[in-house]
């Protein structure tokens, strides 16, 4: 128990010193506070038909929760999965493998530090909601069982439930990293759209906490004029000339079904866990794999002695780029598994086939997306395998190398769109070809740049997927790709921040080659 | 080929110094440069191979200051990482050709070569499996095959035979005692045997300073004439252990065989012929 104890903390440790945790602290922080605008901003994040709650103590609280359960149990899967593979990767895995820790305690124990990470977060989130009740006071007493009320039953069981999902979805697709990425994407908008349909008879909402929305937009019902069926609105809308339609939230009553419901969502995580543990190999198949192979090859091995080296031919010199962009290409193509290619041959016919609005909205960046598995890696595999010091420190690395780099992901990126291009071009349409290339450099820019950051895939998984899936929802504010309509200022501001990105990574790539 | 390295420091933190003013001049040969873990090697060897800069300092190779330029040299050296990797979902020939590519090394005759380096390394069997499949042993073929690809002039081995078997370590110093006709050849290794069969000049570093540096005959004349054995009772040697190196100690029915170091040896003491593990003790646990 306490060798457990210590494999979960010092398993925390270590990835809370990770960037892309405190990437994702900042960012959930910011989310939530976001939430909360200043009473005088112009704009409203969260509402029901334009009317936003009184800065109390209830409506901070729920809101900050609320929101915090759905983005975080959206990147949170992103940034703590793979908690096993690492372990495999370091080795770490088969030294486990050879102790006494079982193998449900092993898988809960990563439960529990994937919770944990998640947990800090939350924490962090809480913290600022109360900084924020105090910061914009609007008169109402601290009634801190209001704050805590909606953290210990909406989020938390919810972020539970996505600890766990790591942990299983790692089992059961132990080395498809991609189909873990993809699939969670898939998940998590099936489970969301069953939120939406749920009954009060059989509580599936894991992450909205649909009791407090019910009862915000009851509350704000009795305040008088909102206009019917109207929903809680979430994502950022101006009240153009509504500034303080507001009303008085008291705060949720949670029902004894819905406090059960969520202990058990808690107990069927666990289950979870249980039954997944038969499925669980402990390190072991990839040393199986391994073995044979050796096996096989060192049959074949003498020695290396016989190496005649004057008669090696000298090759001649040739610093140009193509043999290197082709590796890099086929670096590309390679990663991830064969059928997913399948995958992308269905999303490239659908570009072809599907009418243009539709196959260009949720095709495409659907399409890309299930590249991330390749190009997360694009700048950060050198480091990640240990191959940067045959490559950075040739001859004029740092051109050969980002040129390279950048060019076979624009290709992959570009080729997979081409049907839609071609449509686009029939049509003379250049605007749109124009855009739909520069959204495949967006996505290189970002692959390239934050792989060189934070030295990981981590951070750009999270953001791609957070973006992918705001813009199939068809909020246009992150549109990279030109599928919904613009005005020329959205293209300046991705103009600028991509080339403030690409300064800021080559900046750094060139001090770790040359410095 | 002609290596100065002169008065090289290298700090990673206010009180961590990797290597510390450090001067060494190399022409063609094997230099094998021994010291325990920590002693500073892979520091000096990074450095070398413009992997890494140091803070103070110059390193030329041939009269060009590889610090300020080091693409002069990055043309003609060959390194090989202590801790490097391979992208494992590709297969030897494919990782090769990206290092060669890498390297500025081409034309119909690279093909050529990397079956050579491939036969000669003895991992043809395994040349078309992919990377991630090998063993320790073969991936750092692997890597000494990627050392090779460019005909290099300075070549680099940080601590190349772990990981080769007994055959594989004699295949290796048969193609490094031929790699030094006409290149600089650096390896380093904390273990003696490994360095006493290549090298033609041996330097010994710890906490990042060069002690000796020399042929091996000249390195091990310090030693000589105190390199003692004798025999013992079992309780006597952590009191021998206190106040002597001891090098080697094997058991004899009852008593011990122990062979030491000593300026004053204890008597019924037989003088031994010294070698280079004797004064490689001797030079790192003064
Ligand atoms: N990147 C680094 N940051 C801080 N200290 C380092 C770093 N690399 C090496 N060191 C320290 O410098 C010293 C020399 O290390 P190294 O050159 O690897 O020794 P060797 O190769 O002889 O075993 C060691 O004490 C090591 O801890
Ligand atoms: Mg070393």
């Amino acid at each position: 128990m306490k060798a457990l104890l210590s494999i979960i903390y010092l398993d925390y440790l270590k990835r809370i010193r990770s960037y892309s945790f405190l990437v994702t602290l900042c960012l959930s922080t910011a989310i939530a506070a976001s939430f909360i605008p200043q009473p005088e901003a112009s704009y409203s994040t969260v509402n029901v038909g334009g009317y936003t709650g009184f800065y109390n103590a209830a409506w901070i609280g729920t809101v900050t929760a609320l929101m915090t359960s759905i983005f975080l149990s959206m990147f949170g899967f992103y940034l703590i999965n793979g908690a096993i593979k690492t372990d495999r990767e370091s080795g770490v895995g088969q030294i486990i493998a050879s102790t006494p820790v079982g193998n449900f305690q092993y898988l809960f124990s990563k439960v529990l530090s994937n919770f944990l990470i998640l947990f800090t977060i939350v924490l962090a989130v809480f913290a600022m909601s109360i900084m924020l009740f105090f910061f914009y006071d609007a008169g109402y007493p601290l009634d801190i069982g209001q704050f805590i009320k909606p953290y210990l039953l909406i989020t938390i069981p919810a972020l539970f439930f996505i600890s766990v999902l790591a942990v299983v979805f790692e089992v059961l697709f132990k080395q498809y990293g991609v189909i873990q990425n993809i699939g969670f994407f898939f998940l998590f908008i099936a489970l969301s759209s069953t939120a939406i349909l749920d009954t009060t008879i059989v509580n599936f909402d894991i992450f909205n906490g649909k009791i407090a929305s019910d009862q915000i937009i009851a509350a704000a019902e009795q305040a008088g004029s909102v206009p019917e069926n109207s929903g809680l609105n979430i994502g950022f809308s101006l009240n153009q000339g509504q500034k303080g339609k507001k009303f008085l939230f008291e705060g949720t009553s949670f029902t004894n079904g819905f406090i059960i419901s969520r202990l058990i969502l808690v107990l069927i995580s666990i289950i979870g866990v249980v039954l997944i543990t038969p499925l669980f190999q402990r390190f072991r198949q990839s040393h199986i794999g391994r073995k044979k192979e050796n096996k096989k090859a060192s049959l074949e091995t003498d020695s290396i002695s016989g190496m005649r080296l004057e008669s090696l031919s000298v090759p001649e010199t040739d610093f140009g780029i193509m043999p290197i962009l082709k590796t890099e290409f086929l670096l590309l193509v390679r990663s991830g598994k064969k059928w997913l290619w399948l995958l992308n041959l269905t999303g490239v016919v659908l570009l072809a086939i599907l009418p243009l609005s539709i196959a260009h909205q949720f095709v495409l960046p659907i399409l890309w997306f299930l590249q991330v598995g390749r190009i997360s890696q694009l700048s950060s595999k050198e480091q990640a395998h240990k191959v940067h010091y045959f490559t950075w420190f040739s001859f004029k690395a740092m051109y050969r190398i980002t040129c390279t780099q950048i060019i076979a992901a624009l290709i992959l990126m570009i080729s997979l769109a081409v049907p839609l291009l071609l449509r686009y071009a029939f049509q003379l349409n250049l605007a749109a070809v124009g855009m739909v290339c520069l959204g495949a450099f967006t996505v290189v820019t970002f692959a390239f740049v934050l792989g060189i950051l934070t030295k990981g895939k981590k951070l750009f998984e999270v953001l791609f997927f957070l973006v992918t899936y705001i813009n199939v929802n068809g909020m246009s504010a992150f549109d990279y790709f030109g599928a919904m309509d613009h005005n020329n200022v959205h293209w300046y501001i991705l103009i600028v921040m991509i080339i403030a990105l690409m300064t800021i990574g080559l900046f750094k790539r060139y001090r770790e080659i040359y410095a | 080929m002609k290596l100065e390295i002169q008065k090289v420091t290298k700090q990673y933190s206010k009180s961590k110094y990797g290597v510390k003013d450090l001067s060494l001049t190399l022409e063609n040969g094997v230099f094998g440069l021994l010291g325990p873990n920590g002693a500073g090697k892979s520091t000096l060897l990074k450095m070398i191979a413009t992997v890494s800069k140091p803070n103070d300092g110059v390193i030329y190779l041939n009269k060009n200051n590889m610090i300020k330029d080091p693409n002069y040299a990055r043309k003609t050296i060959g390194f090989l990482p202590q801790d490097f990797g391979v992208y494992p979902n590709l297969n030897a020939f494919e990782f090769l050709r990206y290092i060669a590519a890498m390297k500025g090394v081409a034309g119909h005759k690279l093909e050529t070569r990397i079956a050579q380096l491939i036969e000669g390394l003895n991992l043809m069997a395994v040349a078309k499996q992919h990377i991630g499949s090998y063993s320790g042993g073969m991936k750092q073929r692997v890597g000494i095959a990627q050392a090779l690809l460019n005909d290099p002039k300075l070549i680099i081995f940080d601590e190349p035979t772990v990981g080769l078997d007994p055959d594989e370590r004699v295949g290796f110093r048969h193609l490094v005692a031929e790699l030094a006709s006409e290149a600089i050849v650096i390896l380093s290794s904390h273990i003696v045997s490994d360095i006493a069969t290549i090298s033609d000049q041996v330097g010994i570093m710890k906490d990042g300073q060069l002690l000796a540096k020399g042929e091996q005959h000249e390195i091990v004349k310090s030693t000589t004439g105190k390199v003692f054995e004798i025999e013992i009772d079992k309780d006597f040697l952590p009191a021998l252990k206190e106040s002597h190196i001891v090098i080697n100690v094997t058991h004899q029915s009852e008593k011990l065989k122990v062979r030491y170091i000593s300026d004053h040896p204890l008597e019924g003491s037989k003088l031994q012929e010294a070698n280079l593990e004797d004064a490689y003790l001797h030079i790192t646990k003064k």
